[in-house]
């Protein structure tokens, strides 16, 4: 998902959204904790990653979010379009990568872990209402567009 | 009061003196109420999709041509939209019992209308760019069409914009070009070239239709595209009765003038049983036809449509048209609607490659090639001068860029912007016509 050649973007914005994108996914599907919790609820699981690895993911995750909030701040065309919506998901999302490292060294305790856990719930109870629901959306808006360019043979 | 403007480069209606950039005298109210009833009545599935997906990254502001000019966030692509995608929410969207219920998204007003005017016409051409750069793909061109069509039932249309398009639902052509003046033109041009002009034919396969801008201010495309169907063998006809391709009912946002015009053109091509309706060196005459005909006319067109470019190029390709050699190198400026939007991108560079051109490609070319400023009837609106030429420094820079020698496009109202672009920084280059490069080279019989 690059747009064409010769088609300018933000570099910088778009080079940190992959990355705290990645490490997001990274450290939620493939943090050793998760996966057992995952699998304790539906009685499968998968290899985890090197504890390492997911916390260099956290760490990217953490300053490319915000990065991420500091361009939201700062650049003119971005406060311009900002609303309560792109703050709040922001917020949402940082909470449980707070919460989560808090949690530190395992193993943890009940309470920080509930915290934990209803952070997270916080954030799924929100994507589908706000700017989360971009997680699926971006894929029928993105299919939308192709069908009905396509079908002229045409870019856009 | 909106007479036409005969001498300047740029060919509209004159300067009003007075502008009238709301139409009726609806109290606000009733202004903001239509235009959302409008919008809302257009909404698509696809729309609906973009309005929840937008992640307000500002990657679109990049590709537009009025922010990279200006570095004005106002101009944001999808900022246009703001009215209606706060409408959206409040009015539409899934959870509008929410917003509406604890007011988060205050009801659209007509003044927030008024403001946002300028960035719905002035400062969009509805190019299409911001869409190619749109990590979510959200078709932003599309929605500022479907958010004109609220802003002509609210009577908040530009001046000039709406003084065109009332002009062509009421006489048949945006500029003035009446049958009776169509006739006479192809009376002069037909005896002042030699060239046989068939209007009127009863029956033929090829149905031509034309732009009021090549009527009026580039009538040698007329005799361009006679010689060449002429030299064909074709059996072609120009209608009265259908012969305007421009369609500012598209552009002003009325859908039911949109519905008009096309169907003018569409009864001609019937009338004459043609197999292929031709369409100008125009822009959103493709779109209007092309891909929004059928829709207009209710059911499938019983004939093929074509941009001329793409009718050269098949020509070409299946050696029915004869080029030879054209001299000095070309650049060729892609018209959005054609290419990006339109699926049309290869057909001008057959063409160019039939006729020997030593092409230098601008840098981007294609799909991904800037507007030229005036698409959208933003060349007809006064007021949006300053941001067309501002806009037009990238054309000019992506021209000299690619050292060709001669610059060529398949679009009478990008040539109108490039010829108005070059009068305003007295720039020493000449837009051309691809048909009329194409005529000027037939090879001999």
């Amino acid at each position: 998902m690059l747009p064409p050649k010769g088609v300018k973007i933000r570099g910088a914005q778009m080079l940190n959204a992959y990355a705290y994108h990645i490490a997001l996914a990274l450290i939620a599907f493939g943090f050793a904790p998760h996966i057992a919790f995952i699998a304790r609820h539906l009685g499968f699981g998968w290899p985890a990653l090197p504890d390492a690895l997911t916390y260099l993911a956290t760490a990217i995750a953490v300053v490319g979010l915000l990065a991420a909030l500091a361009a939201r701040l700062s650049d003119g065309v971005l406060r311009l379009l900002s609303n309560f919506d792109d703050y709040f998901s922001w917020a949402v999302t940082m909470l449980p990568l707070l919460t989560g490292m808090a949690l530190l060294p395992m193993p943890a305790e009940p309470v920080p872990l509930a915290i934990h856990l209803l952070s997270l719930e916080l954030l799924l109870v929100w994507l589908p209402f706000g700017k989360l629901a971009h997680a699926a959306l971006v894929f029928v808006s993105r299919w939308r567009t192709g069908a009905d360019f396509t079908r002229k043979g045409a870019a856009v | 009061m909106n007479e036409l403007d005969f001498d300047t480069p740029r060919f509209t209606i004159k300067k009003p003196a007075v502008r009238h950039d709301q139409q009726g005298d609806a109290p606000d109210a009733e202004r903001a109420a239509r235009a959302i009833d409008a919008f809302m009545r257009d909404m698509t599935r696809s729309a609906a999709t973009y309005m929840e997906s937008c992640i307000h990254c500002g990657h679109c502001a990049e590709a537009c041509h009025f922010y990279v000019t200006s570095g004005d966030p106002q101009y944001t692509p999808i900022w246009k939209l703001e009215p209606f995608k706060q409408a959206y929410k409040r009015e539409a969207g899934p959870f509008a019992w929410f917003f509406k219920t604890f007011s988060l998204k205050k009801a659209v007003t007509a003044e927030k209308l008024r403001q946002w005017q300028e960035l719905l016409y002035d400062s969009c051409t509805m190019c299409g760019r911001c869409t190619l750069a749109c990590p979510m793909g959200i078709d932003i061109a599309g929605l500022v069409a479907q958010a004109r069509h609220g802003m002509f039932a609210a009577g908040l249309v530009p001046h000039e914009l709406w003084a065109v398009a009332e002009r062509a639902e009421r006489e048949g052509s945006p500029l003035g070009a009446t049958p009776k003046v169509l006739k006479e033109r192809i009376e002069w041009l037909a005896d002042e070239h030699e060239v046989e002009i068939a209007l009127d034919r009863p029956q033929a396969d090829v149905l031509v239709t034309l732009s009021s801008i090549e009527i009026m201010k580039y009538p040698a495309s007329i005799v361009a595209v006679a010689k060449i169907l002429n030299r064909m063998g074709v059996s072609w006809t120009i209608r009265s009765d259908g012969y305007e391709a421009t369609n500012f009912g598209l552009f002003s946002g009325n859908l039911d003038w949109q519905r008009d015009m096309s169907l003018r053109v569409i009864r001609a091509a019937v009338a004459c049983r043609a197999k292929t309706l031709l369409l100008p060196e125009c822009g959103h005459a493709y779109g209007a036809m092309r891909w929004q005909g059928a829709n207009m006319y209710g059911k499938p067109l019983p004939f093929q449509v074509l941009h001329i470019s793409e009718f050269l190029a098949a020509a070409v390709r299946e050696g029915r048209l004869k080029l030879k050699p054209m001299q000095r190198s070309v650049t060729f400026h892609d018209p959005c609607q054609v290419s990006r939007r339109g699926g049309a991108t290869s057909a001008p560079r057959e063409v160019l490659a039939a006729l020997g051109a030593d092409l230098h490609e601008m840098p981007p070319a294609g799909d991904a090639n800037w507007c030229c400023g005036g698409g959208g009837g933003v060349v007809t609106l006064h007021r949006a001068d300053e941001h067309r030429h501002r806009a037009f420094q990238i054309k000019m820079q992506q021209v000299e860029a690619t050292g060709a020698e001669r610059i060529a496009t398949s679009c009478s109202n990008c040539r109108l912007s490039f010829d108005d672009g070059q009068a305003h920084y007295k720039w020493d280059r000449k837009m051309e016509s691809l048909l009329e490069l194409a005529a000027e080279h037939l090879a001999p019989a």
